[in-house]
């Protein structure tokens, strides 16, 4: 804009004046610098001043004044434009906090002191905002993280109110019941309980729970469906801050299958346990009975079997015979038994199994009917023949025994199953591989708990005195662990016992050892002039066997220690033309003076007497050139045998 | 890429820099804003809020009169 040039200024104080004496106070220029920063000051420009000279002292002081009201109005609007400022700045700030950033503060300070204090309390305030949130934020992380472990926890989780009415169940929990929160969310967990009631277990104790103490325990419940289960349950009250109790939160875990697996170890470990006794003392009984037998046979050759002291032998063998064979059963179940290791199989299951059905049949009472699903194929096991047929028809017979009152069917049934790795087995012992399975069902009366937990056990048994020796069980038990399988068992009193035995099926052809025929004894016992060493700690039995071979006609050295034995062959091996030796002796075993022996003389035949031994396998035996193993007892015809098949 | 035009001729500071900052929200970061104005104190006014809220002033183009058009990027 233009400005109009000054006109002549007043140099004194403007007397009040008539119009046409203004022309005198102040110039037209004078004037229009007035009006015209007025109008600039009336637009918003506060730097609008009025020039500081001017023509008249009437229009210097005008200017002055217009001037100071133009310096009044410019501090109004700089501290307007202060405050407009400085409420933009809050503005801008505080929608950021709303929009939820914290981070936000008033930067600028400003020359306006309320101003400056807003801003003070404004940032203090996000601050405080800031660490409350912060806090809130954890906590909510932490209560987010217990919500997920509770929900994703392995054990069921119920929470009740005080008054045991349910809030919440976790997955867990309905994994374990069937039940889920819509089933009992706000329902009391009083029917819950109740169950335990039906079978037989003891609820917790509510009273302690309300009195603030944690209960643990296991019990036998149901699930939704009605199956029962096992748990195992710690119930803990929930207090407030002042320690009043809130809720209370019941971890539950279903722990049947561990139950079950315990159960199944002390049963194993009971079994292990009493084989090892029962092994031991048939060994201790095989060296009474070798004399027994040994003894009363050389009687009997010198007195015949007419008269009556020769009657009575005979009755002495025979009962020998049993306790020979009991002995035995008891060694089968032991897995001591080396007779059978070295006769094992392998056996083709479907011809054995139809022969000794065969054989139940026949023996059986025609109340019981026999239905078998033998279409197993050509299924070889490395088990002996028979061993099988004994394994069927001791659980033949105990199943005609559960049946003997109503009648009833035994069926039998054979198939193949193959254990792949990762797949639980339907027995824990059996590692993956191939199996036959042969499943014995019968109707019969069944067992309760007490029984099926027992029944492998030596000598157990729920017959009559006299009518079982409790030992058909446990045979069968002997043999399926000592061929490298397992035996199952379910039953209840009232619906039947089956039982389930998984054989390892061998990768060998089928079986073409035939059932091995009864010996047949010469007429006459062989004999011999030979000279024969006899190696055994055990007094009576070294005598017998020197009395035996004397009688044979060998000519017989003994020693009651294999080093004293050692001593004699080392100082002339040439001796002797062969060594009867026990396995088991302290310094030196049977298998270990074997290998001496052929060291000392390589075709010096060894034949190995023992009653109790895991190491004398035929394998290890052959390796030191063992040629025979004689088990104790050894009838006096199997000693000549042997000893004549060693030196022929 | 130009958002929106916030005319406002006719008002006197501080009332422009007032209405910008209530404007203000519903731009994002990026976006460019134009505003007109007419007040002596305009510019100046719009400066000094861009610098206080660190945005970042393009352009003050002066048109008719005293009106001028100001480019600020967001």
């Amino acid at each position: 804009m233009t400005r109009p040039p000054p006109g002549p200024r007043a140099t004194a104080p403007c007397p009040p004046a008539a119009s046409d004496e203004a022309a005198d106070l102040i110039g037209p220029d004078d004037l229009g610098e007035v009006f015209h920063t007025l109008e600039r000051l009336a637009d918003g420009d506060p730097e609008a001043r009025a020039p500081e000279g001017a023509s008249t002292p009437f229009a210097t002081r005008l200017h002055g004044a217009v001037n100071r009201v133009a310096e009044h109005l410019s501090e109004l609007v700089q501290d307007a434009h202060e405050f407009a400022m400085g409420l933009t700045e809050h503005f801008d700030v505080l929608q950021r906090v709303a929009r939820g950033d914290l981070s936000a503060r008033i930067e600028n300070g400003s020359p306006v002191e309320i101003l400056q204090y807003l801003r003070r309390f404004t940032n203090e305030t996000i601050e405080a905002l800031e660490l409350e949130i912060g806090a809130r934020r954890t906590a909510e992380q932490g209560l987010a993280r217990l919500a997920v472990a509770v929900e994703q926890a392995a054990e069921g989780i119920l929470i009740t109110d005080r008054s045991a009415l349910c809030q919440y169940v976790n997955p867990s929990f309905e994994t374990i019941t069937g039940l889920a929160t819509r089933d009992l969310a706000g329902k009391s967990v009083w029917p819950l309980l109740r169950q335990y009631e039906l079978l037989g277990s003891s609820p917790p104790p509510w009273r302690e729970l309300r009195a603030g103490r944690v209960w643990s325990g296991q019990f036998t419940t149901r699930r939704k469906d009605g199956s029962a289960y096992q748990a195992s349950c710690t119930i803990s009250p929930v207090r407030d801050a002042e320690g009043r109790i809130t809720n209370y939160v019941t971890a539950v875990r279903d722990v049947t299958a561990e139950r079950d697996l315990e159960r199944r170890l002390n049963q194993s470990q009971r079994l292990e346990a009493i084989g090892t006794l029962a092994g031991g003392i048939a060994h201790e009984f095989n060296n009474l009975l070798t004399v027994i037998i040994g003894f009363t046979e050389m009687s009997l050759a010198t007195t015949g079997e007419g008269g009556e002291t020769g009657r009575n032998l005979v009755r002495v063998l025979e009962a020998g015979e049993r306790a020979r064979n009991l002995v035995r059963q008891i060694l089968t179940f032991s897995r001591n038994d080396e007779e059978d290791d070295d006769r094992a199989g392998p056996a083709e299951l479907v011809p054995v199994l139809r022969e000794t059905l065969e054989l139940l049949r026949a023996s059986l009472p025609a109340s019981i009917r026999i239905v078998d699903t033998l279409d197993g194929g050509e299924l070889v096991v490395t088990a002996d023949a028979a061993q099988v047929q004994q394994v069927l028809m001791n659980l033949g017979t105990n199943a005609a025994h559960a049946m003997r009152e109503t009648g009833g069917e035994l069926h039998v049934a054979l198939a193949e199953l193959t254990l792949r790795e990762g797949e639980p087995p339907p027995v824990h012992e059996l590692s993956p591989g191939t199996y036959a399975a042969l499943t014995v069902r019968d109707s019969g009366c069944g067992m309760a708990r007490e029984v099926r937990e027992r029944v492998f056990e030596p000598f157990f048994t729920t017959k009559p005195v006299g009518q079982g020796t409790g030992l058909g069980l446990a045979v069968v038990h002997g043999i399926v662990r000592s061929c490298g399988g397992g035996i199952a068992l379910t039953s209840e009193p009232g619906q039947g016992t089956s039982f389930q035995i998984y054989l390892p099926l061998t990768k060998r052809q089928a079986a073409t050892r035939e059932a091995a025929a009864p010996r047949q004894l010469p007429p006459g016992l062989p004999h011999g002039g030979e000279h024969v060493l006899v190696v055994d700690d055990e007094r009576p039995i070294v005598e017998l066997l020197k009395a035996q071979l004397t009688r044979l006609g060998y000519t017989v050295d003994t020693c009651l220690g294999s080093r004293e034995a050692l001593v004699l062959l080392r100082a002339d091996p040439s001796r002797f033309d062969l060594v009867l030796t026990d396995q088991t002796m302290p310094d030196l075993t049977g298998i270990a003076l074997a290998r001496e022996v052929r060291s000392l003389r390589p075709d010096l035949p060894v034949l190995l007497c023992t009653g109790h031994s895991d190491e004398s396998t035929p394998d290890g035996a052959a390796a030191v050139g063992i040629r025979e193993i004689l088990f104790k007892p050894l009838t006096f015809r199997e000693l000549a045998d042997a000893v004549r098949r060693a030196l022929d | 890429m130009l958002a929106d035009v916030l005319d406002l001729t006719g008002l006197k500071c501080p009332k422009p820099v007032l209405k910008l900052a209530i404007k203000a929200p519903t731009l994002k970061t990026g976006d460019l804003l134009e505003v007109l104005g007419d007040c002596p104190t305009f510019e100046r006014d719009v400066r000094t809020w861009c610098q206080r809220m660190a945005k970042t002033l393009l352009y003050v183009r002066q048109e008719e009169g005293q009106r001028k058009r100001i480019g600020i990027q967001f």
